[in-house]
């Protein structure tokens, strides 16, 4: 037997499911133009359990159960939307900075350009065509003091494009350390969201809106780095995030954790936060380096792989640019059955105990890329599968003295002590130095970022003014048609010294045949900052070098003529002339911008597609809300109704029987 | 799939928003005029506009130099002008000079305007381009010719004649009041006359010559001194007066298979003159303490030059040299061995190669600091210096065309010298000529004195006449040989002007196809960057009203998806 006014209670089951659904809809539509971290809620209801009637005619329906607040959410599609987005904001934090980078190098901006200004291109343009105007009239002081200013043009052109890199390598490490705290600040919020959610779902409910805000923190966090989520669950079917029955709900106890570049970020309510350390003085992994760049690990301590190729987001693009040097960093391999040097073989070293110094070994490095290392730094030495990071001191570059600039003789020497503390304890002396199988100064990093242009623009300078002051190519071989620096004559200057026109550092005097001494034993890494014209030159435009034999009349112009085969000389660089080295380093950031750009908008549609399919399952369609909005409408208008019939029928049966 | 509205308002507005980047790249592109502002925008284009733009700066730079070069012989064409004028005037003057009416007077008349010819061929060689001399080789800032009397100037200088530059010619001298024609002289002529010192000669090949120099001082030595004209075979008489040097026979053969060198001081310079700076090897020794009088000053100036003698001329020549300064200071009255030292000095100074451990090294030569110990000023004396001078522009990629012409190809020394003897030649003849009154009074005395017989007064003034026609005769032979031996010279000098006339004619006929060329360069080059890098204005607004339409269609349809939902249509 049915209890009294069953059917009341069934009625007002469906007012309650109507009430609830309307909510839902409500919520929903009031979410609907949120960004796509919102996901639809629906109401979860199923019929009530059913009576049966005893009579055995059947069951009979007892209404509707609501049993809780669902959503629409695809897991799967929030890792690939994670992992695209991280891609995403590699390519759009480099073609940024690049495209600042290129801003900065314009070379179509230059004076014969339409709009005016000065560029690389035209600064050496302008230098040499007043240098070709100087040729058809050697003596004359004015056209003397135009190539003269021209070469400030060009010098203080080159420096302030030398500080621009500078400001804007300091700006990325800035930007490094507002995405770390980014990067933190969204860890710390994911780990109280985790407490909070825990707390939450103990009770066996959803929390559904909170768990949105966490996607929304993570959706962010992908931005700045690569991130990976594993929610643990003891329960196998909210972690294949299907909803089990009522019952089993109180049995959930979720662990969210994140990783970032595959290393532990947050884990439940625990957050472990990453800070910036400036590098000391001496590590940096590029000698033209601004000082004190930001190396990234967890606090406490643990490295944070910030060089790992695997890292994505934002981070990695800011990193690529602050840190690329296209692979230009000393390496060497042990030559096979060790070897004598130098001996000309490229990227070669060896190890011996050294010769004076007690309890040092004395590394050389044959033929290295580069020749601008700081005297102390520091030395990865690679034993056995491992990186052993040590210091050296008193780096040497040693080349042939009679043939100064032949790279291929130039060796390195440097100390490191077998007291560094970054030998581990459980180093194994017996088999050093014969385990070392690679050494390494500095690491490589084959993106071409702010050092490979600041490396380039080096390299720019030293060569031409290693041209134009001696005659020599970057081999130290006569440039044909050139005069040599020896050949110059100086008899028209008053202390009959040829003096160099190009400076590439500071300096604290000159040596008796003219040559510049400079302050710094590390100028070559400072060139491309220090590129000046020798001032002497500039207030006396008649002490200009102009030709090999005074004795020969004011007009004889041979080493004018000389300058201008400098311009001319298809072997200045590897890639040709003067000229073509500037339009290959243009053309080569336009490219890189370009495909940085190309990347980009590439991934922009990668990850629309993404979030499309994340759309299509979570997102809210109006015109849906409303349907259910009238669906539900109709329910609570239809059980109206019933309970306005069953009143109907209980007054009929219990005021009205009796009184006919 | 399920579709909702946030994605087609996502999915629009990423349309929308790329639709207005390429309105913002074509309104660029139309606002600068240029395809490209960035690299990045297309970077083998970017390259090749640079590449371009170079190209073109370096074109304009070429044609200023081609313009440059240009002038510069245009205007040593117009020297040629006056230089040819000068020859051709020369030798009209030559033809009229050798015709037998013509007399010493008209002939003086004849050298007065070979002289003005001569100031003109001068003053052609002084021409100017811009405040600089155009043949003056690179020594630009001086004249070839002294334009003024420079009468402190010393110059140490070396000549060098060849065979061809001997004339074998007449002279007259005056011997025992007679006019006395010599026939057959071989006559050098130095670059200057008077004032000439410390000569030193030397002829090089075989058999070459080992005689002695005779050195006339007397200035009427060249009018009256018999043995002046008549060297022994192996002799050179340097008559200083007029800087002839006589050659005896065998010195001519010698000279057949060799060449001469003539090293001498000359002192003091006239306007007019050649500037030994421009036209020899020398230096400018003036007011050098080493070629001075006093013992001590040069000892001081030549050991602040060479304190420790010297690095390398440790040789014989450094040891000869303090040798011969210690002669001399020993005796420093003795004007021969002063002149033994400064002799030695200038072969020191003039030898071009010092020897390094036997061997001739051309670039050892006196340091500027060991020049300016001794006083020297100017100092030119490497091999080849001679024929360097060629100053050169760059009118293209890797073209250098010398543009000048120097003065010692055109006016030579030897024509210069040939003109400047011819003139004093001619100038010198009439004080030869006996004067008729001296003559009648002298044969009157010889005739009172009993060395000739009683003569009429007629009788008298016929010998006198006879005399002076004799006289006149011996002169106008000895002229018509001048002028005809300078006939065939001008001839032989004419060949070498015209060959350097030549030699800038095609020199400009190449600049100027370089110059029509770097028009045509120039005008590609725009006509490329241009191409490449300018838009097609009617293109770009094609395809601006294309992307601007796909824009507004985008917007209105986007509107209108969006407008809708499911709540507009219930009641």
């Amino acid at each position: 037997m049915r209890s009294a006014f069953f059917e009341f209670n069934v009625a007002r089951s469906a007012i309650f499911l109507a009430r609830g659904g309307l909510d839902i809809v409500n919520h929903n539509i009031a979410n609907a133009r949120e960004d796509s971290s919102f996901s639809r809620q629906f109401i979860e209801q199923r019929a009530a359990t059913p009576m049966n009637l005893r009579d055995g005619r059947g069951m009979i329906g007892t209404g509707v159960h609501v049993f809780g607040i669902g959503q629409h959410r695809n897991v799967f599609l929030d890792n690939k939307f994670w992992n695209e987005n991280s891609t995403l904001g590699r390519f759009h934090m480099q073609s940024q900075q690049l495209r600042v980078l290129e801003m900065g190098l314009n070379e179509l901006r230059g004076a014969d350009a339409p709009n005016g200004g000065v560029s690389t291109v035209s600064g050496f343009g302008q230098f040499f065509t007043a240098m070709s105007t100087l040729s058809t009239h050697a003596s004359d002081n004015t056209l003397r003091t135009s190539v003269i200013q021209s070469a400030n043009t060009l010098t203080s052109f080159i420096n302030n494009m030398s500080q621009t890199l500078r400001r804007q390598q300091i700006d990325a490490n800035n930007e490094v350390s507002i995405i770390v705290g980014r990067i933190n600040s969204l860890g710390n919020q994911i780990a109280s969201l985790n407490e909070q959610i825990t707390r939450t779902e103990l009770t066996g409910s959803r929390a559904n809106d909170l768990r949105d805000s966490r996607t929304n923190l993570i959706n962010q966090l992908s931005r700045y780095v690569n991130v990976s989520v594993f929610e643990t669950e003891r329960n196998a079917d909210f972690a294949a995030g299907m909803f089990p029955e009522p019952e089993q709900r109180n049995l959930s106890q979720p662990h969210f954790r994140v990783m970032i570049n595959g290393q532990e970020f947050v884990s439940g309510r625990d957050v472990h936060l990453l800070e910036t350390v400036a590098r000391p003085p001496g590590s940096e992994r590029n000698p033209t380096d601004v000082p004190g760049l930001f190396d990234i690990q967890f606090r406490g301590g643990r490295t944070f792989d910030m060089y790992s190729p695997m890292l994505r987001g934002q981070l990695r693009g800011i990193l690529d640019i602050r840190d690329g040097n296209n692979g230009a960093h000393v390496f060497a391999t042990r030559p096979p059955g060790g070897a004598t040097f130098p001996s000309g073989a490229r990227n070669e070293f060896n190890i011996i105990t050294h010769p004076t110094i007690t309890d040092a070994f004395q590394v050389t490095i044959n033929s290295p890329v580069r020749d601008d290392l700081n005297q102390d730094g520091r030395i990865s030495l690679f034993v056995n599968g491992r990186i052993i990071e040590v210091g050296y001191d008193s780096l040497v570059l040693n080349y042939d003295p009679d043939n100064p600039l032949d790279r291929d003789l130039w060796y390195y020497t440097l100390v490191i002590h077998d007291n560094d503390p970054g030998f581990p304890a459980d180093f194994d002396w017996g088999a050093f130095p014969a385990s070392v199988g690679r050494v390494e100064i500095g690491r490589t990093s084959d993106f071409k970022g702010i050092p490979h242009y600041k490396n380039q623009f080096n390299q720019l300078v030293r060569t031409f003014a290693t041209a134009m002051n001696e005659g020599l190519n970057r081999n130290g071989q006569p440039i044909p048609g050139t005069v040599l620096r020896d050949d110059r004559d100086a008899s028209h200057t008053d202390s009959g010294t040829v003096y160099d026109m190009f400076f590439l550092g500071a300096r604290s005097g000159y040596h008796s045949d003219g040559r510049p001494i400079y302050a710094s034993v590390n100028w070559r890494s400072q060139a491309f900052l220090n590129f000046t014209v020798n001032q002497h030159l500039a207030q006396n435009p008649g002490d200009l070098a102009v030709s090999s034999n005074n004795n020969e009349g004011e007009s004889h112009n041979d080493v004018i003529l000389g300058f201008l085969q400098v311009n001319n000389f298809s072997g200045l660089f590897a890639e040709g002339r003067l000229n073509d080295f500037l339009i290959a380093v243009s053309g080569e950031l336009g490219v890189d911008v370009r495909q940085a750009m190309r990347f980009e908008e590439n991934y922009i549609d990668i990850v629309q597609s993404v979030e499309i399919q994340r759309i299509s399952v979570s997102g809210v369609d109006i015109g849906e809300e409303t349907a259910d909005m009238i669906r539900f409408q109709h329910i609570f208008q239809a059980a109206g109704q019933l309970i306005n019939v069953i009143d109907q029928l209980y007054d009929m049966t219990i005021n009205r029987l009796g009184n006919f | 799939m399920r579709v909702t509205n946030q994605m087609m308002s996502n999915r629009m507005m990423l349309n929308v928003n790329r639709n207005m980047a390429r309105l913002n790249i074509l309104g660029n592109q139309m606002a600068t005029g240029k395809r490209i502002s960035f690299p990045s925008d297309d970077p083998i284009l970017a390259a090749r506009v640079l590449k371009f733009r170079t190209s073109l700066r370096e074109t304009e730079q070429w044609q200023r130099n081609v313009n440059q070069g240009i002038s510069w012989m245009e205007s040593t064409d117009a020297a040629f002008v006056g230089v040819r004028e000068g020859i051709a005037g020369l030798r009209l003057e030559f033809q009229r000079a050798i015709s037998a009416e013509n007399r010493l007077p008209e002939r003086q008349a004849i050298i007065n305007v070979i002289n003005e010819m001569k100031a003109q061929l001068g003053s052609s060689m002084n021409t100017s381009y811009a405040g600089r001399y155009v043949f003056s080789g690179f020594r630009t800032n001086h004249p070839p010719i002294f334009e003024t009397n420079q009468p402190d100037l010393s110059f140490a200088l070396t000549q060098t004649f060849r065979f061809s530059d001997i004339e074998n010619t007449t002279v007259v001298q005056r011997i025992n009041d007679r006019v006395t024609p010599k026939l057959g002289v071989n006559m050098l002529k130095l670059a200057y006359a008077g004032n000439i010192e410390n000569l030193q000669i030397t002829i090089s090949g075989t058999p070459g010559w080992n005689g002695t120099i005779t050195t006339f001082d007397d200035p009427s030595d060249h009018i009256s001194n018999e043995d002046a004209y008549n060297p022994g075979p192996d002799d050179i008489h340097f008559i200083r007066e007029t800087g002839q040097l006589i050659l005896g026979s065998n010195v001519v053969e010698a000279l057949r298979n060799g060449t001469m060198t003539a090293s001498y001081v000359r002192n003091g310079f006239s306007e007019g003159e050649l500037n030994p700076m421009i036209y020899f090897n020398s230096f400018d020794i003036t007011n050098s303490p080493v070629m001075g009088n006093n013992v001590t000053d040069v000892a001081a100036a030549l050991y602040a030059a060479f304190p420790t003698g010297h690095p390398i001329r440790t040789t014989d020549q450094w040891t000869a040299l303090e040798n011969a300064f210690g002669a001399w200071a020993a005796d420093p009255t003795d004007e021969g061995l002063r002149t033994d030292f400064q002799n030695e000095f200038l072969s020191f100074l003039k030898t071009p190669t010092f020897t390094v451990g036997g061997t001739a090294d051309p670039d050892i030569s006196i340091s500027l600091t060991e020049q300016r110990a001794m006083g020297i000023n100017h100092f030119n004396n490497r091999p080849g210096d001679l024929t360097d001078q060629r100053l050169e522009f760059e009118f293209s990629f890797n073209t250098r065309i010398p543009i000048n012409t120097l003065a010692r190809d055109v006016l030579t020394d030897k024509l210069h010298a040939d003109l400047r003897e011819l003139i004093r030649f001619i100038n010198g003849l009439e004080e030869m000529l006996s004067d008729p009154l001296a003559l009648a009074n002298d044969i009157r005395a010889q005739i009172a004195s009993g060395a000739l017989g009683p003569m009429t007064e007629e009788q008298i003034q016929q010998k006198v006449s006879d005399q002076i026609a004799a006289e006149h005769s011996a002169i106008d032979l000895a002229m018509q040989n001048r002028f005809n031996s300078m006939l065939g010279r001008i001839d032989v000098h004419n060949q070498g002007i015209s060959r350097q006339d030549a030699d800038l004619g095609s020199r400009m006929q190449r600049l100027d196809m370089i110059r029509q060329r770097l028009v045509y360069d120039r005008l590609n080059f725009r006509e490329l960057i241009s191409e490449n890098e300018d838009i097609e204005y009617h293109e770009a607004a094609a395809f601006w009203a294309m992307a601007r339409v796909a824009h507004e269609a985008s917007l209105s349809t986007g509107a209108r998806i969006l407008q809708l939902t499911l709540a507009d249509f219930i009641r």
